[in-house]
């Protein structure tokens, strides 16, 4: 196997900011699940087409499973693991769970970090604008329909 | 029963907060210490002869501990219910699935690195991949050592005397329908962790479905590699997702556990995407021969049924799918007559295993598909045919099923109701309207010796519970509905409960989570051994407070008088009372239940199922004559489930139930050509996103089984299996095509179209 | 699946860039959002040497309003392109095109630049090693044979972008640098026809921005795509059209586009004979749709059957011009 440079990179994932070594061809994903240990960002395709990867960069989804870690230097990585605070859940995931609109869970981290993005650029998404944000994460179990519904009831919601 | 506190409410799931936040630990996310990570390589072809298989530059790679081949199976080991599949295939290779070597290393990279240099040499031999060129005498054979490519699975249900009532019939439809393969597709998947101990007992980190029966085909692997005797535990991660994928044990498995004792380190498995598209085993595809005929009245009177299943080039759940397929086809409305044959036949493509529906869905399309072709003939408006034939609480159906509870009727009629039927029924503008039925089993499933699942109860000294259940929870809420039945007969609530479900170490015995049993049985199992536990209380409980147990009741973790609400006793108390008393008491409780449901019989009779599920789908499309693309305008499905335990988990089980129905009509398939897999990635397969949802009306129909825990039945399976043919149904109501195979692609539509423009052009000329 | 072993760059200034792709000329890949190229890394479609990295140069961004042309750079995410009002105003097939690609998480990580300039797909070469060590190999891999079309001398696989072919209807031009050298050419120019080697771009060169010619008058523009899924999906059939209406309500200017239907977007040359000087009519649109049909080479080598497909770039291209004269009363 080719010998690669190593490089260090310094990533700030959940507003902490953490030294990596690091070959250049490694995804985020595998950095985050492998090195940082951050193991909710799932990986369901490794092809851009699940959505199970999804992180938040700079706010934005991304998949972080066609994403270069060497490229993360500087940008603000939001993974699920960021989102509950002081042991409580973000009203986001608790939609989730109220709502029912997690079953195996394998879609979840994914689906609730787009769902989020969506609500931060977009505080009163109608149902298709809903539907169409999240129709790049794919969910075998539910159906979307109780996914949509626990986005909605966040949907115009003062926050 | 109407002062329920926690049954019959929208609980939220147990497991749901540590999924939500990351915490659940899948498979992908176990690491031990010391762990190796394992890779299989495939053969490169369908069919081949192996002339040389070198693996020493693999070995020689740093950080390779171990590589292994068909060599390195002691003997002659194989698995699967016909004991025809080695876990490492020698000398041939008859599938592009088939596993020829594996290696275990220090980190994934290097495994897969190290596959890479293993030399393989092949001579490619001709391939069989239609399972009718098959069955033709003279066809390769698949397994050279067997007479014929036909499996010895003689499946074969005779019911009254269909020849006759054929020759009375006043209508007789015929067609031929056929079914594509479609696979699981769950999110997370699939991989095992594998580790002997020094005593090589083997620790195995799994996502299976079946822990008790996978325990029991590790057990008789690890004898036939020379351990005899050995004791085998099974540690459930989080299962990403299961729809029947994880109810066999896989090669991998073996060859993780072969790799452990060679290596004697534990060594861990997970299939990347492209593996577990052409890897594991998809949904059988079916070719199905049907007729039916009814009466001058619309009665039914004979259905006689023939079909072909391509096998694959080995075997698994998929070739007992007939024993299910038998039920629509002598149980679906009331038909006296029934004739049934099904031949499994060996090719080279991938084999085939359980998926959610379990061959309902193949069969239910060709019924339903063919129950519309006759009611066109006997001028009847199918739902007045559908109704007319309905089955009914207390009928005893040709197959011997004692149906108990069915609420089919009643959910005829609200999808009548809802589809607004009447008015939008053969208007023929393009849009139509199109209904189909489903009778799945519900209370349980003899399959095998016992239908049986154990629980476990024990509580503390405050109060909580620790429930240990055999039954499997792969997402569907089983974990859930047990707690609640638990915290319902123990008046505690539901966060008092816990329920352990994941290791057989501690988890009593449980055939596993297959034909929507777990709500049934291993929920009729917690609710025994519940019931144990609160006798046990209420006499320490009666003890102390001078009571008569029967006049004591327990809510919200108060024990007290149904006369006097005044005199209680918190439980908590009790739980102590018993602990600290001399001589006193442990509140433990076992319960196993089996339901008493029957084996079939010789000729495939018998009552298979406590109760049966029932349930309707409608749908209204709108049909592009130009494109052929079929878009769903409304969407009803209602089901008899008995009791809704919790309805909120149930809806969840027919939201997604349906929309895996409506991949399989529409789009999913998995496109062979001459065995290799050319669509094994989800850009290529068309698993439906949120924007291809249609508004699904999730109805639910109680109809209050009496055998059921708290009424309930099954739902885990029935969502998808009348999408498809109530779909075509639905086509053919409003551009009068009928499309005879899955899935209902637009370019299906559009020739269909064209055929029939033909058609009637030539018609109106003549 | 793992990414091949590479070294990475990434140049902060243009001329940075220039220079390093001249310094390691066909050893070196470049990787916009990378929702393409990641992919075919991972299947070792391409395995270079070095991997550059462009998102850091600024002067890549933007959506600029000159009085001559609108210029887009190639960095600007599909997203941007989809929400620009004055895309959707001025351009509705630019912004219609960019609606459609993909679904929206990757059109916000995918480039306009990435998007151009993705290579053709086939169901027998966008494969894993795994799978396509058992196929035997084809000319876009080298080899001397075509599995999906037997007996086919060249390749045939499908270039699936959905900007380029809108971007056409509207005769985008691209600037394309290199060291000590820029050009300017029609974006139909960027594609060879060729399967194997569908691209002209050289190997040295950075794609910088595009050039949208601004229109004046009556015109309208549209752009329409089949795909099996309401999302994620490539188009299976596709077409942008472009028509502009002279004073007396007639056509003056058309241009019809297909996407989809062979290595690179084609111009339905005939179309603006067919259709100039008549009113926007369906059966006009019929005669113009013809000829896309005619031009399209259904393969089956996409998740569709080929000749189903080509039916359907007839449909689409209907559709597209039907959409062009809607858009057109809109703007009026
Ligand atoms: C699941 C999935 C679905 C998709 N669906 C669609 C779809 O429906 N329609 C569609 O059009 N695409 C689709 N794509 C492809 C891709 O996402 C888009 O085309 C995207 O816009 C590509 O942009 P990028 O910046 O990510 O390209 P990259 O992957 O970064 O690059 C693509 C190619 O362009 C080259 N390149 C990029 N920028 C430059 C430049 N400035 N100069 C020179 N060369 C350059 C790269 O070297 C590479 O060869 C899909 C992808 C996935 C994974
Ligand atoms: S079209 Fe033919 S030559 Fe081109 S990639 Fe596909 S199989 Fe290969
Ligand atoms: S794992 Fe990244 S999109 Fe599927
Ligand atoms: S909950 Fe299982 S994939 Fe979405």
């Amino acid at each position: 196997m080719k010998e690669m440079k190593r490089y260090s990179l310094t990533l700030t994932v959940n507003n902490e900011t953490h030294a990596v070594v690091t070959p250049p061809n490694r995804t985020l994903l595998e950095v985050l699940r492998d090195d940082l240990q951050l193991t909710g960002t799932k990986e369901g395709c490794g092809e851009g087409a699940c959505g199970s990867c999804t992180v938040l960069v700079d706010g934005q989804p991304v998949r972080s499973c066609l994403t270069l870690a060497v490229a993360m230097e500087g940008r603000k990585i939001t993974t699920i693991e960021g989102l509950a605070q002081g042991g409580k859940l973000h009203p986001i995931q608790a939609a989730f769970v109220e709502n029912h609109a997690i079953q195996c869970g394998f879609c979840g981290p994914g689906m609730i970090l787009t769902s989020q993005a969506l609500l931060n650029d977009n505080p009163t998404p109608a149902e298709g604008e809903i539907r169409r944000a999240i129709s790049g994460n794919v969910c075998r179990c539910t159906g979307y329909a109780k996914i949509v519904k626990a986005v909605q009831s966040l949907a115009g919601e003062e926050r | 029963m109407s002062d329920l506190t926690t049954v019959g409410k929208k609980i939220t799931k147990r497991d749901a907060p540590l999924k939500v936040t990351g915490g659940a630990t899948y498979i992908q996310d176990l690491k031990i210490p010391g762990m190796l990570y394992g890779g299989i390589l495939y053969g490169q072809y369908a069919h081949a002869k192996i002339l040389k298989l070198d693996t020493a530059r693999a070995e020689r790679l740093p950080g390779v501990t171990a590589v292994i081949t068909a060599a390195d199976v002691p003997n002659d080991f194989r698995f699967g219910i016909m004991k025809d599949n080695p876990p490492l295939k020698g000398g041939r290779v008859r599938s592009t699935r088939d596993e020829i070597a594996a290696v275990a290393a220090t980190s994934a990279e290097i495994a897969a690195a190290a596959l890479e240099l293993i030399e393989v040499e092949y001579e490619e031999l001709p391939g069989i991949f239609d399972p009718l060129e098959a069955m033709k005498e003279g066809a390769p054979l698949v397994h050279e050592e067997m007479k014929s490519n036909i499996l010895k699975m003689p499946w074969k249900l005779v019911c009254g005397d269909v020849e006759s009532a054929k020759k009375e019939s006043a209508y007789v439809v015929s067609d031929t329908f056929r079914t594509q393969w479609v696979t699981h597709c769950c999110l997370g998947t699939s991989g095992c962790l594998a580790a002997l101990d020094t005593s090589n007992n083997l620790t195995m980190y799994s996502n299976t479905q079946i822990p008790s029966l996978a325990q029991n085909d590790y057990i008789e692997a690890l004898a036939a590699f020379g351990l005899k005797g050995r004791r085998v535990r099974i540690i459930q991660c989080t299962i990403g997702g299961g729809f029947g994928s994880k109810l066999d044990t896989y090669a991998y498995e073996y060859i993780a556990i072969l790799l452990s004792m060679k290596t004697r380190k534990p060594v861990k498995f997970i299939f990347s995407r492209e593996e577990e598209f052409f890897a594991t085993s998809p949904r059988q595809c079916s070719i199905t021969k049907i007729s039916q005929g009814c009466d001058k009245d619309g009665r039914l009177t004979f259905r006689e049924v023939e079909m072909v299943l391509d096998n694959g080039a080995y075997t698994s759940w998929g070739a007992t799918t007939p024993s299910v397929m038998m039920m629509p086809i002598s149980s679906l409305y009331k038909v006296p007559n029934i004739k049934y044959v099904a031949q499994c036949v060996y090719t080279n493509n991938t084999y085939s295993q359980a998926m959610r529906g379990y061959g309902n869905p193949q069969a239910t399309f060709a019924i339903e598909s063919s129950l519309d072709q006759l009611a066109e003939k006997a001028g009847l408006d199918p739902y007045e045919l559908r109704f007319r034939n309905a089955n009914e609480p207390g009928e005893l159906t040709p197959q011997n099923f004692q149906v108990t509870s069915c609420g089919m009727k009643e959910c005829m009629a609200e999808v009548v109701k809802r589809l607004d039927w009447k008015g939008k029924k053969g208007n023929g503008n393009g849009r139509g309207v199109g209904m189909a039925s489903l009778i799945h089993v519900g209370g349980g499933a003899r399959v095998y010796k016992s239908d049986g699942c154990g629980t476990i109860i024990k509580m503390d000294d405050r109060g909580k519970v620790d429930v240990l259940t055999g039954a499997t929870e792969i997402g569907q809420g089983s974990e859930t509905v047990i707690a609640q039945i638990v915290a319902e007969v123990l008046g505690v609530t539901i966060d008092d409960i816990n329920v352990i479900n994941n290791d057989t170490d501690v988890c009593p015995w449980d055939v596993g989570a297959h034909a929507s049993r777990s709500t049934f049985v291993a929920g009729n199992s917690a609710l025994g051994a519940a019931q144990k536990i609160r006798e046990k209380m209420l006499a320490v409980a009666a003890q102390n407070m001078g009571e008569d147990p029967a006049s004591l009741d327990i809510k919200n973790g108060v024990v007290f008088s149904m006369q006097d609400k005044e005199k209680s006793m918190p439980l908590s108390k009790v739980l102590r009372k018993g602990h600290y008393t001399p001589g006193g008491k442990m509140f433990m409780a076992e319960h196993f239940y089996d339901p008493p449901n029957e084996n079939f019989d010789k000729e495939f009779k018998g009552n298979l199922s406590v109760s049966y599920a029932y349930g309707v789908h409608g749908v209204e499309v709108e049909v592009d004559r130009e494109t052929g693309q079929v878009k769903i305008l409304n969407y009803i499905a209602a089901h008899d489930v008995g009791k809704a335990i919790n309805p909120m988990l149930l809806e969840g089980q027919i939201y997604g139930g349906g929309l895996m129905g409506i991949g399989y009509a529409l789009g999913e398939t998995m496109i062979y050509e001459k065995g290799h897999l050319k669509n094994g990635n989800f850009l290529d397969y068309k698993m439906p996103t949120a924007k291809d949802v249609p508004p699904v009306q999730a109805v639910i129909v109680e109809t209050d089984e009496q055998a059921g825990p708290f009424g309930a039945k099954g739902i885990g399976e029935p969502g998808l299996v009348p999408t498809a043919p109530a779909i075509a149904n639905a086509i053919y109501d409003a551009v009068g095509v009928r499309i005879r195979e899955l899935p209902i692609t637009p370019e299906k539509v559009l020739r269909a179209l064209q055929e029939k423009a033909q058609a009637d052009a030539g018609r109106s000329g003549a | 699946m793992k990414l091949p072993p590479f070294e990475y760059l990434e140049p902060s200034t243009v001329p940075e860039a220039l220079s390093m792709l001249d310094a390691y000329r066909d050893t070196v890949q470049i990787i916009a959002g990378g929702t393409e190229v990641v992919n075919r890394l991972k299947l070792r479609l391409i395995s270079p040497d070095y991997v550059m990295n462009i998102k850091k140069l600024r002067d890549l961004e933007g959506i600029v309003d000159h009085e001559q042309s609108i210029i887009i750079g190639a960095n600007v995410s599909v997203n941007e392109i989809r929400d620009s009002s004055l895309l959707q105003h001025k351009y509705k097939a630019v912004a219609e095109a960019a609606f459609q690609v993909a679904a929206p998480p990757l059109a916000n990580m995918g480039t306009i630049g990435g998007n151009i300039l993705q290579n053709t797909r086939c169901q027998f070469y966008n494969q894993s090693e795994i799978v396509l060590k058992g196929l035997e190999v084809c000319h876009k891999r080298g080899g001397a044979i075509c599995l999906a079309v037997k007996g086919g001398k060249r390749c045939f696989s499908v270039y699936l972008g959905d900007m380029a072919t809108a971007l056409i209807a509207f005769d985008a031009q691209c600037v394309l640098e290199k060291s000590g050298a820029r050009r300017t050419i029609p974006i139909i120019d960027l594609f060879t026809g060729q399967g194997t080697q569908p691209l002209s771009i050289e190997s040295n060169e950075l794609l910088t921005g595009i050039i949208i010619p601004k229109q004046n008058g009556a015109y309208g523009s549209a752009y329409r795509k089949l795909r099996v899924r309401g999302s994620m999906d490539y188009p299976l059939a596709s077409a942008a059209a472009f028509l502009a209406l002279s004073a007396d309500g007639k056509i003056a200017a058309s241009r019809l586009v297909i996407g989809a239907s062979g290595p690179a977007p084609r111009i339905v040359a005939g179309a603006p004979a067919a259709l100039s000087g008549k009113l926007p009519e369906d059966a006009d649109f019929a005669a113009a749709a013809e000829m896309a049909y005619e031009l399209s080479e259904g393969v089956d080598n996409l998740a569709l059957p080929g000749d189903y497909r080509k039916k359907m770039v007839r449909v689409f291209a209907q559709r597209a011009l039907q959409g062009a004269r809607t858009d057109m009363k809109r703007g009026m």
